[in-house]
């Protein structure tokens, strides 16, 4: 089927269906980054970039124009497979992609990829990281901001440990502790760490947080963790607004 | 205010009225509630389950299915709900989301 049967088939003119086209392949490139299948994805994204690509229905070559919100995900995803081992590339690309993203009015669940791997390149550039605000639970934000002060450590461990004793509400440091522990086979480690974290956890949206909650639940004791989940219960029980309700029903 | 969650409990309650009285309301509605549970889904990190797409199959809803069932995991569906949706270009032929 040719383009232009498609477009009349569609009701679309043909810049829309370039459009909406170039969006479907943008998320279908994602999927397969996700399912590990980077060749693929790669592959996706490159013919997005060069809007030379198929169609996934119809086997047919056109050079289309893809909209600057769908060419700047596909920038952002191409990072992630294949870095340049130029920083300061990785850096200019990441902040023109970002740079098309925003104007598009983004919520903060679809802004938080590109401010993360801003920071990570940033870090590994050696640019100072810009003082804003961080969201608590950004730990990928927070931990690429670790990158540096990490770098040139000789004892990591040590080193991480020491940020966790100054901070034990640090919840990028704790996790990765975690992690850590958990990689290395110490279980008891790790869950020691992360009754530390929950302890010290001051604000309680981040404390029972359905992710850290669920941890504890596979790491801690049942005594342990029984009633912290039934204070998490709790306390999303008593929220009005937000996303406690999908919480309370998925969880309970 | 990305009140995901809150604005999922509006929308179903619209599509129980049926959305009759303005041209494509109910399509809308549709619509734009699978919008607000992919988002809610993506941000809570939990599903909330089947729903009913009142046959409306659009190129929307299936996109924004497939969005909430990358945020559960799901890829082999997801990727099956945007091929519905490129589909969905098509006249009305193809089985639904």
């Amino acid at each position: 089927m040719c383009r232009l049967e498609l477009c009349a088939r569609s009701g679309l003119t043909g810049d829309e269906l370039k459009v909406e086209q170039g969006i479907i392949l943008a998320q279908l490139a994602f999927v397969k980054l996700l399912s590990n299948n980077k060749a693929e994805a790669a592959k996706l994204i490159s013919d997005i970039q060069s809007q030379t690509y198929c169609l996934l229905l119809v086997i047919s070559h056109h050079y289309r124009n893809v909209d600057a919100v769908t060419r700047a995900i596909a920038m952002n995803n191409q990072l992630v497979l294949e870095p340049s081992e130029n920083p300061f590339t990785n850096l200019r690309i990441l902040s023109a992609a970002a740079h098309s993203f925003t104007p598009s009015k983004p919520f903060l669940a679809q802004l938080r990829p590109f401010n993360a791997n801003m920071a990570l390149a940033e870090s590994i550039a050696k640019k100072p990281a810009k003082k804003q605000k961080l969201d608590s639970l950004d730990c990928a934000t927070a931990t690429s901001r670790l990158y540096m002060e990490l770098e040139d450590a000789t004892d990591v461990l040590a080193k991480l440990l020491s940020i966790f004793h100054r901070d034990e509400s640090n919840v990028a440091v704790g996790l990765l502790l975690v992690q850590w522990h958990t990689q290395a086979g110490n279980r008891q480690d790790a869950a020691a760490i992360l009754e530390r974290l929950i302890h010290a956890s001051k604000d309680l949206g981040v404390k029972y947080v359905p992710g850290l909650v669920s941890l504890a639940v596979s790491l801690l004791p049942e005594e342990a963790s029984t009633p912290l989940l039934l204070d998490a219960k709790r306390y999303w029980d008593k929220q009005t607004s937000s996303v406690q309700s999908s919480i309370i029903e998925g969880t309970f | 205010m990305e009140d995901f969650a809150t604005s999922v409990r509006i929308y179903e309650e619209l599509a129980k009225g049926g959305g009759e009285s303005v041209d494509h309301e109910a399509e809308d509605i549709t619509s734009n509630l699978s919008a607000a549970r992919a988002q809610s889904t993506w941000t809570a990190g939990i599903g909330r389950g089947q729903y009913s797409t009142h046959g409306n199959d659009g190129y929307e809803v299936c996109f924004n299915h497939a969005y909430e069932l990358i945020a559960l995991g799901k890829f082999s569906e997801a990727e099956e709900a945007l091929a519905r949706a490129e589909s969905s270009f098509l006249p009305p032929q193809q089985t639904g989301c």
